[in-house]
């Protein structure tokens, strides 16, 4: 049988647990973007070999 | 690059122009939000560029008014992408020589520019900060090590193709080789907030969570892409313009021929066992592609594919080039002169060695070039001596 002071540390553990459970599954902030780039365009390219 | 050297002769200087336009409008249309400067761009002038910069946002950290000591394009921009700032500034290496432009403008040293640039973007909330570097990689390697805060480096000087970006720290360095040749695509996934940590996500190990990634390919530029009509009118008025101011500078020019090259015909007469192995390799067939696809006039391409293009004694505009299409004897040779009334008395045959070959077939050009395999193809000394004079 727990006593009162028992009962209450649980309490605490358990929601610490809790909070540390909430920032572990909390969703990241996710940015997909495309850089294109290229280089040195100087109008028609075609190789000459 | 606007242009192909930093200074232009004069009489080429409207064709260059009309060039320039096209690449810069050409660019507009297509949709591009940010260019680098590098040095060969400033052989129209200084306020060429400047005039285009208004439409078109043209960055640099590091070029500055000669007089005014301040930047004469913007140091960088903020673009916000995606829900991302990103920051932008452009840099080119101090030690480049800009031609006759060199007299307007001066150069402050890449890295303390691009520092600057970094800590401005800093203090305007930049997330994500990248570097249009006109730089060789070595010096890119050093900027990304010295200045802190760039997460992505594109370089445009260097001209390597980097399928797989290469790293200095926390720094991705990227390049998409040269000349418009391929389109280099980095695609970002940004988890949290910034500082990103970029790691490649095809490297095949497991992404930690919240880990940043990146995934970058190159994607040739080849003739299997459709053209986009609207580009295709501007080339299509700047090949017409091009044609058009060569005609102008032929109305020009005094129409007495020299003597000094004199086409193969004039060989024949006495080599024609050697004309007839010559009719039969490539060289004796390298203009009709240029007709193929309408490059006739294009002086880039006409002085690999005829002979005594802009020689001391040979023809210098395109639209003259008469006999002397494909590349003949002389092309290797050197000019006959007056060879065929003074044949022992002159004999102006220059060696052929590894140079004569790749001023022609450089590794932009013709990167599988092999001159050993390559020479015995065209090379006269296996055919028979002339007829005696």
């Amino acid at each position: 049988m727990k006593t009162g002071s028992e009962m209450k540390s649980i309490v605490a553990f358990l929601g610490l647990l809790a909070w540390l459970g909430a920032g572990c599954t909390q969703k990241l902030p996710n940015h997909k973007l495309t850089i294109v780039y290229t280089n040195d365009v100087r109008g028609e390219f075609e190789p000459c070999g | 690059m606007l242009c192909s050297s930093v200074s232009i002769p004069e009489n080429r200087m409207a064709e260059a122009k009309a060039r320039a336009d096209l690449l810069i409008n050409g660019n507009r249309r297509i949709g591009i939000d940010v260019l680098n400067v590098g040095e060969m761009d400033f052989a129209l002038g200084k306020d060429y560029l400047l005039s285009h910069s208004t439409q078109t946002t043209i960055l640099s950290a590091n070029i500055l008014d000669r007089s005014s000591k301040k930047p004469i394009f913007q140091p960088f921009v903020i673009k916000e992408i995606s829900g991302v700032r990103v920051g932008i500034f452009g840099v080119i290496d101090e030690k480049l020589s800009f031609g006759p432009a060199q007299g307007d403008i001066e150069i402050e040293e890449a890295a303390s520019s691009a520092r600057k640039a970094v800590a401005d973007l800093k203090r305007e909330n930049a997330d994500l900060i990248i570097g249009l570097t006109h730089l060789n990689p070595t010096i890119d390697q050093r900027l990304a090590q010295d200045v802190e805060g760039i997460d992505i480096i594109i370089n445009g000087h260097s001209g390597m193709k980097l399928d797989k970006p290469s790293r200095a720290g926390k720094t991705v360095i990227c390049q998409a080789y040269q000349r418009g040749q391929y389109l280099g695509r980095l695609d970002l996934t940004l988890v949290g907030k910034p500082p990103y940590k970029l790691t490649d996500a095809t490297e095949g190990k497991k992404l930690a969570r919240g880990a940043s990634s990146y995934i970058n390919s190159l994607i040739p530029m080849g003739m299997s892409i459709k053209s986009e009509p609207d580009i295709e009118k501007l080339v299509l008025a700047y090949k017409d313009e091009a044609a058009r101011l060569q005609r102008e500078m032929v109305a020009q020019v005094p129409t007495t021929p020299t003597l000094t090259y004199r086409g193969e015909e004039s060989c024949r007469r006495c080599h024609a066992k050697i004309a007839q192995f010559q009719e039969r390799t490539k060289h004796a067939r390298a203009f009709g592609p240029l007709l193929k696809k309408n490059k006739q006039l294009d002086p880039q391409c006409i002085g690999c594919h005829t002979t005594g293009f802009q020689k001391p004694g040979g023809f210098t505009l395109p639209f003259m080039v008469g006999t002397m299409r494909n590349v003949q004897c002389e092309a290797c040779h050197g000019p006959a002169m007056d060879h065929p009334e003074n044949p022992i008395a002159r004999k102006p045959f220059t060696p052929v060695t590894r140079e004569t070959c790749t001023a022609c077939h450089t590794q932009q050009w013709d990167p599988k070039f092999n001159f050993k395999a390559k020479l015995p193809r065209v090379s006269c000394k296996s055919v028979l001596a002339p007829k005696a004079h």
